[in-house]
């Protein structure tokens, strides 16, 4: 968790930097002119990726808020937009890219949320009359921060208004409280990202356990929310069918189906060189041991076959659960695991996106991803 | 500094302090002291009634090895041990490029004489063209203290980072096995070799020794009719195999099944690398119009097999 917070000279009067401040009052503070006194205090570190995450940045954004989801070449994607109002996360999977995509950078709040809503306007403008997906949970986990920040309730008010926007918050946390306080919508979903309840222990360090995240999500229902869950990344390991089978029944238990929007699923995925932080960060992980091989984007995944056979079990738990009518998709997948697991395929990512907003008028989807 | 001609058995060869390099390729070194005479005498610095050896260890070692009794040297008065081995490492960067083992050395041997982790990491790192990190510094250390048959491998292969770094995971005994095996490979076949043999002997549990004792890596390795290289080569597709249990059965069912088939050696066909993809790949040449005939007569003969379905078995 958060040890240091350090503050661009710029932005300590903004609002957000004070609000921070006010909500972190047992953590030291140090205003500075630029970053480096941070990337050094990270480059003496042993763990520089460890400490970075330690580290609270407040600073202005110069680029654009909104952007597409990067997703990965070769596989369908699904259309996602992602706000990156914070960059990197206090939590520490041994599996997250951010280890590599982002490497030893500090937890980076952008406390300009004037401009931000701006390019909100603006990228909303630009997409009159037609659905998108956009979310705070790609390059940070959407609730880590804020009972510091408090900025969920903002965002939800400001997209509840919008409604070509589904806005997703993806979290593990059980940050609910900023959601709890505030108004539901039908666009607005709050997910988690579930795993066995074995490998959340082991390889989610700083998470809550997944029983928590599933009481958490209930809370949030009972709020009048809808949710989402995301089965990512699914990890072959021993007793993973019995182990992925405790967690649905859990959830289907306890979250009553129609309320849930979207189940993604999507195998445990990296790139080589992630492969080498992780054996470094986290020398006890078991997970690059499965039989892992290089797919069409050079990331590696496991064997195709362990693959489908993976998928069709989870899809199978999900459905002798009473999830038949849960709209499931896959991330970063290809057109043969959706045709032999699901029998459909999507073709392009356009055709996830539609199929995934129920309300749009007109839709010209025929797929159905229940 | 001062010059001085000392006669060679007055230095201390076996006080290494400030030695950095263990090139000991000495042949071109020879040739030119004999054609040229030694051009840059090395420094020296006095200890008790004995000289050390601060820059030009090689240059010494090559008068020595042509009989010289004495040699043009510059001594020191300088006493401060790190501003005399500073003396040696300013030479070294600006006259030959470092090999990791010896930049490795270089910095095992600062951190000896008082410099701060900090400094090394600020100031040294960036200096060797190294990254400016901790976690950087911590494994070159370990190279530093690795055994000489490593750090000798090291500087006579010049293997990538990668393959180091995957070779010290292993313990030392571990490794002089290991060497021999990967001398012959190229560099991406080194380090795939040690990814295997680290993720098998993680996943099932197996030690080195162990997994080499097997009868078939036995068998490979006590080989006579097969040569260094092919032995290494064996041993690597056997690793692979085990590896990647799955893979090699898929690759192995779509190879008998192409026998099966009698499938004609001029036409190339192919699964998509891993199998990722549902689709295989027929390639052929061909000079004229019967060339082309021929080989499309062939490939409906074989579109007319049954075993062709079994191409596509095991994809799930």
């Amino acid at each position: 968790m958060i040890r240091r917070i350090f503050v661009d000279e710029k932005v300590v009067s903004e609002t957000l930097t004070r609000r921070i401040l006010k909500n972190s009052r047992d953590i030291p503070v140090e205003v500075v002119p630029n970053r480096r006194p941070i990337d050094e205090l990270i480059a003496a570190a042993e763990d520089p990726v460890g400490e970075s995450k330690k580290i609270l940045w407040l600073t202005r954004q110069k680029g654009g808020f909104v952007k597409p989801c990067p997703c990965t070449p070769m596989y369908i994607g699904c259309n996602y937009f992602i706000i990156n109002s914070v960059l990197n996360c206090p939590l520490d999977c041994s599996y997250c890219i951010l280890q590599l995509y982002l490497g030893p950078s500090p937890v980076t709040v952008f406390v300009n949320l004037e401009d931000m809503r701006k390019g909100w306007d603006a990228f909303i403008r630009r997409r009159s009359g037609r659905f998108f997906r956009i979310g705070t949970g790609e390059l940070a986990d959407s609730l880590a921060l804020d009972p510091l920040t408090r900025t969920a309730g903002e965002f939800i008010s400001y997209f509840k208004t919008k409604p070509n926007a589904f806005f997703e918050l993806k979290t593990k946390t059980i940050n609910i409280q900023g959601i709890l306080e505030a108004e539901p919508a039908e666009n607005i979903v709050v997910s988690w990202s579930l795993n066995s309840v074995g490998i959340a222990r082991k390889e989610e360090r700083g998470a809550p356990s997944v029983s928590e995240r599933i009481e958490a999500a209930r809370e949030v229902v009972s709020r009048g929310f809808h949710v989402g869950f995301h089965f990512d990344p699914l990890v072959i390991h021993p007793g993973w069918e019995d182990a992925y089978g405790r967690v649905i029944e859990r959830l289907l238990r306890t979250i009553p189906p129609t309320w849930i929007r979207w189940i993604s699923l999507g195998s445990l995925r990296f790139s080589p060189a992630l492969k080498g932080v992780i054996e470094d960060r986290f020398p006890g992980s078991r997970i690059i041991l499965g039989e892992m091989v290089p797919g069409r984007d050079g990331k590696l995944r496991y064997f195709k076959p362990l693959r489908l056979e993976l998928y069709r079990r989870i899809v199978g738990l999900l459905q002798e659960n009473g999830g038949e009518r849960i709209p499931l998709y896959f991330c970063m997948e290809d057109g043969e695991v959706w045709q032999k697991v699901l029998k459909k395929n999507p073709g392009r990512k356009d055709d996830v996106e539609l199929a995934l907003s129920p309300r749009v008028k007109g839709s010209r989807s025929n797929l159905r991803l229940y | 500094m001062r010059h001085e001609e000392v006669p060679l058995r007055a230095i201390d060869f076996r006080d290494e302090r400030f030695r950095t390099s263990r090139d000991t390729d000495l042949e071109g070194l020879i040739w030119s002291i004999k054609k040229a005479g030694l051009i840059s005498p090395p420094v020296l610095c006095r200890r008790g009634r004995r000289y050390v050896l601060v820059t030009g260890w090689r240059r010494a070692l090559a008068c020595r090895a042509l009989g010289f009794r004495k040699i043009p040297v510059l001594v020191t008065e300088e006493t401060n041990e790190l501003r005399l081995f500073l003396m040696a490492l300013s030479e070294n960067l600006t006259t030959r490029e470092l090999g990791l083992a010896g930049k490795a050395t270089f910095l095992h041997k600062l951190g000896r004489f008082g410099v701060t982790t900090k400094t090394l990491v600020r100031e040294y790192m960036p200096r060797l063209g190294l990254p400016a990190t901790a976690d950087h510094l911590h494994w070159m250390f370990s190279l530093a203290g690795a055994d000489q048959a490593v750090l000798d491998y090291v500087s006579e292969k010049s293997p990538s980072p990668a393959v180091v770094k995957a070779l010290l995971r292993f313990p030392s005994a571990d490794r002089r096995r290991l060497l021999p095996l990967l001398r012959p490979l190229g560099q991406n076949k080194q380090k795939q070799v040690l990814e295997d043999l680290w993720e098998i002997g993680r996943r099932d549990e197996l030690p080195v020794r162990r997994l080499l004792r097997r009868k078939e890596f036995q068998r490979i390795l006590g080989s006579s009719r097969l040569s260094i290289l092919q032995k290494a080569e064996k041993i690597r597709q056997l690793l692979r195999k085990i590896r990647h249990p799955g893979l090699s059965e898929g690759e192995e069912t779509f190879r008998s099944t192409l026998r099966k088939m009698r499938w004609p050696r001029d036409i190339t066909v192919q699964p998509s690398p891993y199998f990722e993809e549902d689709n295989v790949t027929v390639s052929f040449r061909f000079r004229n119009r019967e060339e082309f005939q021929a080989a499309l007569d062939k490939l409906r003969d074989k579109a007319n097999r049954e075993e062709l379905d079994d191409l596509f078995r095991g994809k799930g």
